[in-house]
């Protein structure tokens, strides 16, 4: 029994909790308050963060025909779900942590705020999420009128519930579900508040005004064989 | 002595003492994690299949080196031809970038099937680049589907490794203007 054997054990266990750390579970710390009073309601006196369970998707492609609604994860949200997702804006290292209100297909007419937090590179502070939402168009998605968007195919708007710390789909548009990792579904820490993460719409002081669609947008034209 | 026999002890209790086939299992499983977690966080080798990228790519039976150490757009440049999660199908997608933040881009072109950006300029926003094929004319990217997020991007080819007339980087990609 040499130190080789050990070594590789020690690779294998290393890795096995990487795999699982990726597809399976993951635990995480919520830093920032831009969903309290949900998940670390007092982090802007006390710096303290809640440790959240994540359950994570099946990103394996699936084959793909013309009445397909697999997309990626899109069968599993529902409106109300509080998801991970890498932030498509500011720091692309960093995940964030948002609730899904609203769907494809929906019409958003979204808040309009000068964009949350200075120093873009090289973008006006003074575009709005409609703006940014012009710049962003992804097939399929459709500026309805002045002021509104319609979520295109694979694509959820994302708030977060405290609406003034939050950066979210109001400043970056509607988000891309690729850009998902996983859902947040048990607050593990402190103990007085574990349980499960309410996933329905809880109420915020958010203006932006969301109408459910009717259909869900179908797989883009360009797409389909 | 007294260590001897308590891990002699220790060792009794494993089931699997005296079965070689399980340990030949296990450690077929244990290899197949490790092997798992570098393709995925290291380096892969994977064949694209599609017309966008030609004649860097061909259409069928490629082999190209994936460093995936390069995810979420870490030290990819306009020029690299990258790997990344489709924003809008399920799968993955094979372009080169063109843009990243801050640069002008022409974001709908004649040749794009389709796309709502025809003809436009456009800023590449913070956090996104803009890919294309090299196949202008039968490429659906970033014309189409819109600025590409960096968190999407999985990897950069590296090297192209089969056939043996395209071994070596990908070619196209930025050149020194001294050179």
């Amino acid at each position: 029994m040499g130190i080789g054997i050990h070594l590789w054990r020690l690779t294998v266990f290393g890795c096995c909790i990487i795999s699982i750390n990726d597809h399976v579970l993951q635990v995480a710390a919520i830093t920032g308050d831009s969903m309290a009073p949900t998940l670390s309601p007092t982090y802007h006196e006390t710096g303290e963060e809640d440790l959240v369970l994540i359950t994570k998707f099946r990103k394996t492609p699936q084959r793909v025909d013309s009445s397909t609604t697999k997309a990626w994860n899109i069968n599993h949200i529902k409106r109300g779900d509080v998801i991970f997702f890498w932030t498509p804006m500011n720091n692309t290292e960093k995940l964030s942590v948002k609730r899904v209100v609203g769907l494809p297909g929906d019409t958003v007419v979204p808040e309009k705020r000068v964009r949350y937090g200075a120093g873009y590179k090289g973008v006006d502070e003074a575009d709005t999420a409609l703006d940014v939402a012009r710049d962003l168009v992804k097939n399929g998605g459709k500026i309805g009128g002045p002021d509104t968007v319609i979520i295109p195919y694979n694509h959820v708007w994302v708030e977060g519930d405290n609406s003034d710390k939050s950066m979210d789909s109001r400043d970056y548009g509607p988000i891309s579900l690729a850009l998902m990792t996983g859902k947040a579904r048990y607050v593990m820490w402190p103990w007085h508040r574990a349980g499960p993460v309410v996933t329905e719409l809880v109420k915020t002081k958010t203006k932006t005004k969301i109408t459910p669609g009717v259909f869900r947008p179908p797989v883009p034209k360009e797409y389909m064989e | 002595m007294a260590t001897r026999s308590i891990l002699g002890k220790i060792r009794s209790l494993n089931p699997l003492r005296n079965w070689i086939v399980p340990k030949i299992v296990l450690r077929l499983a244990g290899a197949g994690i490790v092997t798992h977690v570098i393709l995925s966080h290291g380096f892969d080798v994977v064949s694209p299949y599609g017309i966008s990228m030609l004649p860097t790519s061909a259409h069928d039976g490629d082999w190209i080196l994936l460093d995936k150490t390069k995810r979420r757009g870490r030290n990819i440049k306009v020029g690299d031809v990258i790997s990344f999660k489709h924003p809008i199908m399920p799968y993955y997608g094979l372009k080169r970038v063109i843009a990243m933040p801050g640069d002008f881009v022409l974001a709908g072109s004649p040749d794009a099937k389709g796309g709502e950006l025809e003809g436009q300029m456009m800023q590449v926003p913070d956090g996104h680049c803009f890919v294309a094929g090299d196949n202008q004319k039968f490429s659906r990217d970033s014309r189409i589907f819109g600025p590409l997020p960096l968190a999407l991007i999985q990897g950069k080819v590296t090297m192209f490794l089969w056939p043996l007339h395209s071994f070596g980087p990908p070619k196209g990609g930025l050149q020194d203007p001294e050179s």
